[in-house]
C-alpha cells in the first residue's frame, strides 16, 4: 500500500496535469482565433488568383463563403467555437482537416507521425545518452588531450545552429560522397525485411545525425560536463575519492547519479515536444514529419489540424512531465521521503 | 603557467577542428563521386524506363496534408501540385496548344459549336474512348459532371462555376451533348478547355459509374483516380513525396490516335528544396524541374547534359508564362486615388536595376513589360506592339540598354518597347501637381502636410516578388517616400481587408488567343459588389462610383476616398462589347486595344515584367525537351498540358531500358485546328450544316513553330491506406506507463 503522502501527491500531480492541458488548450485555442488568418478567404482567394474572371458571379461567391463556413465548421460565436473544438478534443476527434479534406486530421496526421516519432526519439534519447555519457566521463579526465579534443569539438559544434550543419551533411554526404540519395524513399511492404530496414536507415541517417551531434555534443555534453565538475568539487565526492574508490564506481554512483535528476527532466521535455516535429530538419531532408505539417497547417489556418496536432504537443510535454514527477521517487529519496 | 599552456591548446584544438571542417566543405568538385540513383521505384525497372520529373518552383514540398485526394472537386483542393493528376490521368475535352493559341481536339470531335444567339454550346465527343478501367466514356458522362456539380453546394466553386453558367444539360446522342447557357456566352468553352493549370481553370470530366454510386460526395477522395490520359497511378507516398504513374498499354488515344507515350513509368517527386533539386539533378536522378534564377547557373554548370530553354546557350530562361507580375494600386484609398500619384510612383522606379537583379550568367532576366499583357505572339503583335504610339506618350524608354534590346530581339520581340523612363523630374512635377511637397527631410508631404507613406505587400515566396518589391521600396525611398514594406504570411487575409495601398499581384497576362483573357470582364462597375474580386484587380471596377456605392465590407475597413473617372461610361461599354464579342471575332482586337488604352492612362497597375522562368530538362537519360528553336510544346510543369512535352521525348543510349518505346510519341496533325468555334443555328445531330464560320486574323511569325502531340489516360490501383488509432495507442502507451512506474516504486518500496 502507498503511503498517504505520496497518494496526496500523485493526485496532486494529476489534477496538475489536467489543469495544464486545459489551460494551454484554450490558449492555443484563443491565439488561433485572434490570428488574422482566414482559411476560408485563403482557399477562395487563392482559388480566384488562379482562375481568372471564370469563376463566377459574385453573388455566388458569396454563397460560396456562407457555404465554406458551414462546412468547415467555423460558423458560430466565440464560444460556440469553444465549446464545439474543447469537445472534439476531449474526444480526441479533431475532425476533418480543412487543408486536406476530407481526411479526418487522425488520418492526416498519422500519415507523418511514425516519421516523427521515429527520428525524434531516436536521435534525443541517443544524444542525451551519448552527450551525458561523454560530458560526465570527461569530467573525470579533465586537462587530458581526449578531453581537450571533445571540448573544442563542442566548442565548434554548440553554436552551429542544426539547419547550418544539416546542409554541410547534405553537401557531403549527398554530393560529394553521395552515399546517400536525396530523393525520396519508398518503404518496402515487409517491415520486417532487411530491405526496409535498409530504406528507412537510409531515410533517417542524415536528418538524425544533424539532430545527434549537435544535440550529443552540444548541449548534453557541454551541461553533463558542467555539472559533473560542480560534483567533483564537492566533500562528498573528495570524500569518495580520498577513500580511494575506483573510478567506474565514482561515475557510477557519484556522478551519473546527481547529473541525471535535471537532465531526465530535461530529456522528458524534450521528448514531449516531438510531436511538434522539427521544423527545419524536415524542409531541409524534405523529411515528412509533423513540423511541416504544423507550419503548412497554421500559415492556412487550418484549425482543425493545428489543434489536433498542438494538442499533441500539449498533451505530450505535460504528460511527460507527469511522469517525470511521478517517477522522482524513484530516483531522488528526497522526494520520497519529504 | 600550465593554464595558458592549456588555454593554448584549446584554441590550437579548435583552429585545428575548423580547418579540417573547411577542408572537407571545399573539396574540389574533380572529386565528385558519381552516384547511382536511388528512386523510389519498385526493384527491377531501368533507370531508362522512369521519367522523373518536379514541379520544383511551384510546388517545392509536395502535394498537401493528404496525398490520396484525388478528386478534382473537392473543397479546397489545390492546383498546381497535383502529383502530376491533372497532367497524367485528367483530360479535358479540349486542350489550348500554348505554342500558337490553336485548339487540339482531345476528348471530341469538333470544335465547340455554338448556336447563333451563343446561348446554346453543342460538345460533340469523340467516339471510342474508355476509362482507364475499361468503362466506355459518353456523353452521360460529361452531364453527370454537370449535374453533379449543381446538385452539390457544399462542393463549393464547382457548384458556383456550373449554377452561374449553365441552365441546363441534355443528352442528343451518346457522343453529343447540348448545353444552355443562362446568358450568351462565346466563351463558355474556355471553361472546359485546358489553357493553364487544369481545375479550377478548366472542368474534367468526371467518370459516371465511379461517382454515381458514392454515398457522401463531399467525403470521397477518388484514388485511386479513374483516368481517361495515358497514365494510370501505380503507388503513392504516404506523405505526398512521390507519386509513381505507370503508361497504359490499352489506352484510348493509342489505339484511335497510334499516340504512345514513350516513358513506361513517370516518377513525380518533390525534393522540397532547389538545393536537393540540384543535387538531384547533378546525380541524374532527376530528369526535369523548375529552377530559381539563383539555381539554374549551378545546374547548368555541374550537369553538361542539362538543357534549358535554347539548350545550353543563350538564353536560358523560358519567358512564356501567361502571367505578367504586377504592382496593384489601391485605388480606393487616398492619395492612390488619384492618377499622378500612380504615374508618379511608375516613373520613380528603374527596371533597368530590376532587369539587372534577375540576371543569370548567360544573360537572360526578365522580360520588361509596360501593358499586363503577356508578352508572345500573337498578343505582342497585336497589343504591345499595336499599342506603341499610345505607349510613347507615357515617357516610354526610347533608349535601352542595347543588352535588353538584343535580349528582346533573341526572344523575337519588339527590341524598341522595354519600359517607362526613370523619370524623377516628371514624377516630381506629377506629385507637386496635386498638392504634394518635400520636406525639409527630402521626404515627400501630402497637402496636409502629413508624411506621404505607402503600404507595398507581398506573399512570401510568391514568385518572382523577390526581389522586385525591395527594389522597387528601395528606389521609391530614394525617391522620398516613405515605404513601409510588409512580406507577410496571413498575405491574402491582408488583400481581402483591404487596408493595403500596393500589393504584388499578378492579375495581368494572357494567353496566345485574340481576345486576350477574361480579366476585363470583371472591370464593369455592376461587379462593384460583395464577393467580386475587388482587391485583386485594383477595384477598378469601383473606380469612379460615389462612397456609398463601394461595399461594405470595404467601407468598413478604410476611408474610402472620391474618385474621379470620367471613362467610367466608356469602360462599361467596352466591357459589355468585349464580352458580347467571340474571342475568335477580328473586332475583339480593336476592343482590347481601348481596354488596355484605359488601363494605361490611369495606370491602376505597375505591370512590371513577363516573369524569366529557368525549365531545365537533364538529357543524360531522356531527350528532346521543347527548346527555343524546337518549340512543340511550353515546358510548364504545373500545367496539365506539360503532357504535350513527356510525348516529344525518347530515351538517350545512355540509361538501360526495358520497356519505354525508343521514339517520341505521333501526333497526328489533324488533331489541331484554329481556334475557331462552329456556330450553327440547329443542334449538330439535327442539322450538321455549319451556317457562320467566322474568319480569324492570322499573323506570322517566323520563327513561331507549333508541333502538337496528344495524349490520354486510364488508372486502376487499390490500396487501402492503414489508419492508426491513436487515441487508443496513446491512451494505452500512458496506461502502461503509469502501471510501471507504479510496479517499480512498489517493487522497490518492499525490497527497502
Amino acid at each position: 500500500m502507498l503511503p498517504k503522502h505520496l497518494i496526496k501527491y500523485f493526485l496532486f500531480r494529476i489534477l496538475i496535469l489536467l489543469a495544464t492541458i486545459f489551460t494551454a488548450f484554450t490558449i492555443t485555442f484563443v491565439i488561433l482565433k485572434i490570428m488574422p488568418i482566414d482559411i476560408v478567404n485563403n482557399i477562395i482567394a487563392r482559388s480566384m488568383a488562379v482562375t481568372g474572371a471564370a469563376l463566377g458571379d459574385p453573388e455566388a461567391v458569396r454563397r460560396m463563403y456562407e457555404i465554406y463556413y458551414e462546412i468547415f465548421g467555423l460558423k458560430g460565436t466565440f464560444i460556440e467555437q469553444y465549446v464545439s473544438f474543447l469537445n472534439r478534443f476531449l474526444t480526441m476527434d479533431f475532425g476533418i482537416s480543412i487543408l486536406a479534406r476530407p481526411a479526418t486530421v487522425q488520418e492526416v496526421i498519422s500519415y507523418r507521425l511514425p516519421w516523427t516519432v521515429a527520428l525524434l526519439v531516436f536521435s534525443t534519447i541517443l544524444s542525451w545518452v551519448i552527450g551525458n555519457i561523454i560530458g560526465a566521463v570527461v569530467s573525470l579526465f579533465e586537462g587530458s588531450k581526449l578531453s581537450n579534443i571533445l571540448q573544442s569539438l563542442a566548442i565548434i559544434l554548440y553554436p552551429i545552429p542544426y539547419y547550418v550543419f544539416a546542409l554541410v551533411l547534405i553537401y557531403i554526404f549527398g554530393y560529394i560522397i553521395p552515399l546517400f540519395s536525396l530523393t525520396p524513399i519508398r518503404l518496402p511492404s515487409n517491415i520486417f525485411s532487411l530491405e526496409f530496414i535498409i530504406t528507412v536507415f537510409r531515410a533517417m541517417t542524415l536528418p538524425a545525425l544533424s539532430i545527434i551531434v549537435i544535440g550529443a555534443l552540444g548541449w548534453w555534453f557541454l551541461s553533463s560536463r558542467a555539472m559533473a565538475l560542480n560534483i567533483i568539487s564537492e566533500d562528498f565526492y573528495l570524500y569518495g575519492e580520498i577513500r580511494g574508490l575506483p573510478k567506474l564506481h565514482l561515475l557510477k554512483k557519484y556522478l551519473l547519479k546527481n547529473i541525471l535528476l535535471p537532465q531526465i527532466t530535461a530529456l522528458s521535455i524534450n521528448l514531449g515536444t516531438i510531436f511538434g516535429g522539427a521544423l527545419l530538419t524536415e524542409i531541409l531532408f524534405n523529411y515528412p514529419g509533423l513540423g511541416t505539417l504544423l507550419y503548412q497547417a497554421v500559415n492556412a489556418g487550418d484549425y482543425p489540424l493545428v489543434l489536433g496536432i498542438v494538442s499533441m504537443s500539449i498533451i505530450g510535454v505535460a504528460v511527460a512531465t507527469c511522469i517525470m514527477d511521478l517517477l522522482y521517487p524513484l530516483i531522488d529519496p528526497r522526494i520520497r521521503y519529504r | 603557467m600550465r593554464k595558458n599552456w592549456l588555454k593554448h591548446r584549446l584554441s590550437i584544438y579548435v583552429l585545428v577542428c575548423n580547418f579540417i571542417l573547411l577542408a572537407v566543405l571545399t573539396i574540389p568538385n574533380s572529386f565528385t563521386v558519381t552516384a547511382m540513383p536511388q528512386l523510389p521505384i519498385p526493384p527491377g525497372i531501368p533507370r531508362g524506363d522512369v521519367l522523373v520529373i518536379e514541379n520544383g518552383v511551384v510546388c517545392p514540398g509536395g502535394w498537401g496534408p493528404d496525398p490520396y485526394q484525388f478528386n478534382y472537386y473537392q473543397v479546397g483542393w489545390a492546383t498546381a501540385c497535383t502529383g502530376f493528376l491533372q497532367t497524367g490521368c485528367g483530360s479535358p475535352l479540349w486542350y489550348m496548344n500554348l505554342t500558337s493559341g490553336e485548339l487540339i481536339l482531345w476528348l471530341t470531335e469538333k470544335p465547340p459549336i455554338y448556336s447563333t444567339d451563343y446561348k446554346t454550346l453543342w460538345i460533340m465527343l469523340r467516339k471510342g474512348i474508355s476509362w482507364s478501367d475499361g468503362h466506355p466514356f459518353t456523353a452521360d458522362d460529361l452531364i453527370f459532371t454537370i449535374e453533379y456539380c449543381r446538385k452539390y453546394p457544399e462542393l463549393g466553386l464547382c457548384n458556383v462555376r456550373i449554377t452561374t453558367n449553365v441552365e441546363s444539360v441534355r443528352k442528343l446522342d451518346d457522343y453529343t451533348v447540348e448545353i444552355k447557357l443562362k446568358e450568351p456566352n462565346p466563351y463558355y468553352h474556355y471553361e472546359w478547355t485546358m489553357r493553364h493549370y487544369g481545375w479550377p481553370v478548366n472542368f474534367y470530366v468526371i467518370p459516371k459509374h465511379v461517382f454515381e454510386k458514392i454515398e457522401d460526395p463531399v467525403k470521397y477522395k477518388f484514388y485511386p483516380p479513374v483516368c481517361l490520359g495515358p497514365y494510370k497511378i501505380v503507388d503513392a507516398d504516404p506523405t505526398g513525396k512521390w507519386y509513381l504513374w505507370e503508361r497504359l498499354e490499352n489506352w484510348w488515344g493509342t489505339k484511335l490516335l497510334g499516340i504512345k507515350p514513350s516513358p513506361k513509368y513517370i516518377l513525380f517527386v518533390a525534393l522540397g528544396s532547389q538545393e536537393r533539386s540540384v543535387i538531384a539533378m547533378a546525380n541524374n536522378e532527376l530528369d526535369f524541374t523548375e529552377f530559381t534564377s539563383e539555381y539554374v547557373r549551378i545546374i547548368m554548370d555541374r550537369n553538361p547534359y542539362a538543357w534549358a530553354w535554347n539548350k545550353r546557350d543563350f538564353p536560358w530562361a523560358w519567358t512564356r508564362d501567361e502571367g505578367t507580375r504586377e504592382l496593384v494600386f489601391n485605388i480606393l484609398k487616398y492619395p492612390f486615388n488619384l492618377t499622378e500619384v500612380r504615374w508618379a510612383l511608375t516613373y520613380a522606379i528603374d527596371y533597368k536595376v530590376i532587369f539587372d537583379a534577375y540576371k543569370t550568367p548567360d544573360g537572360s532576366s526578365i522580360v520588361p513589360n509596360p501593358l499586363p499583357v503577356s508578352r508572345f505572339y500573337p498578343l505582342e503583335q497585336l497589343y504591345v506592339s499595336g499599342l506603341k504610339t499610345e505607349l510613347m506618350k507615357y515617357n516610354l524608354d526610347t533608349t535601352p540598354p542595347s543588352y535588353i534590346q538584343d535580349y528582346l530581339r533573341v526572344l523575337g520581340l519588339d527590341d524598341a518597347i522595354t519600359w517607362y523612363k526613370h523619370d524623377l523630374e516628371k514624377a516630381e512635377e506629377l506629385l507637386k501637381s496635386v498638392g504634394f511637397y518635400r520636406g525639409s527631410d527630402g521626404k515627400w508631404r501630402l497637402p496636409d502636410g502629413k508624411i506621404f507613406e505607402v503600404n507595398l505587400i507581398s506573399l512570401p515566396g510568391a514568385e518572382f516578388s523577390f526581389p522586385l518589391v525591395h527594389i522597387v521600396a528601395d528606389q521609391w525611398r530614394r525617391f522620398g517616400v516613405d515605404v513601409k514594406l510588409e512580406v507577410i504570411e496571413a498575405y491574402w487575409d491582408r488583400v481581402y481587408s483591404h487596408t493595403w495601398d500596393v500589393a504584388f499581384e499578378w492579375p495581368g497576362g494572357g494567353f496566345p488567343t485574340l481576345d486576350w483573357w477574361e480579366t476585363p470582364r470583371e472591370w464593369h462597375s455592376k461587379n462593384c459588389v460583395p464577393g467580386a474580386r475587388l482587391p485583386w484587380v485594383g477595384y477598378i471596377m469601383c473606380y469612379g462610383l460615389p462612397p456609398e456605392k463601394i461595399p461594405e465590407g470595404v467601407r468598413k475597413n478604410i476611408e474610402v476616398a472620391k474618385t474621379v473617372f470620367p471613362d467610367r461610361e466608356k469602360l462599361d461599354n467596352l466591357v459589355e462589347k468585349y464580352i458580347d464579342t467571340p474571342p475568335w471575332d477580328p473586332r475583339i482586337v480593336d476592343i482590347v486595344k481601348d481596354l488596355l488604352s484605359i488601363h494605361l492612362k490611369y495606370k491602376f497597375w505597375i505591370t512590371v515584367f513577363s516573369p524569366a522562368r529557368y525549365m531545365v530538362g537533364n538529357s543524360y537519360c531522356w531527350e528532346g525537351w521543347p527548346t527555343l528553336k524546337e518549340r512543340y510544346a511550353e515546358p510548364k510543369p504545373y500545367c496539365s498540358s506539360f503532357l504535350f512535352t513527356i510525348l516529344g521525348l525518347k530515351p538517350s543510349e545512355r540509361c538501360p531500358i526495358k520497356e519505354s518505346t525508343t521514339e517520341p510519341a505521333k501526333v497526328p496533325k489533324g488533331l489541331t485546328v484554329e481556334l475557331k468555334p462552329l456556330v450553327s443555328e440547329y443542334p449538330p445531330t439535327v442539322t450538321p450544316t455549319v451556317i457562320t464560320t467566322p474568319t480569324m486574323i492570322t499573323i506570322t511569325v517566323v520563327e513561331e513553330r507549333t508541333r502538337t502531340i496528344i495524349s490520354t489516360i486510364t488508372t486502376k490501383v487499390v490500396e487501402e491506406v492503414p489508419t492508426i488509432d491513436w487515441t487508443l495507442l496513446i491512451t494505452m502507451a500512458l496506461v502502461t506507463l503509469v502501471i510501471g512506474a507504479a510496479g517499480g516504486y512498489l517493487i522497490r518500496a518492499r525490497k527497502k
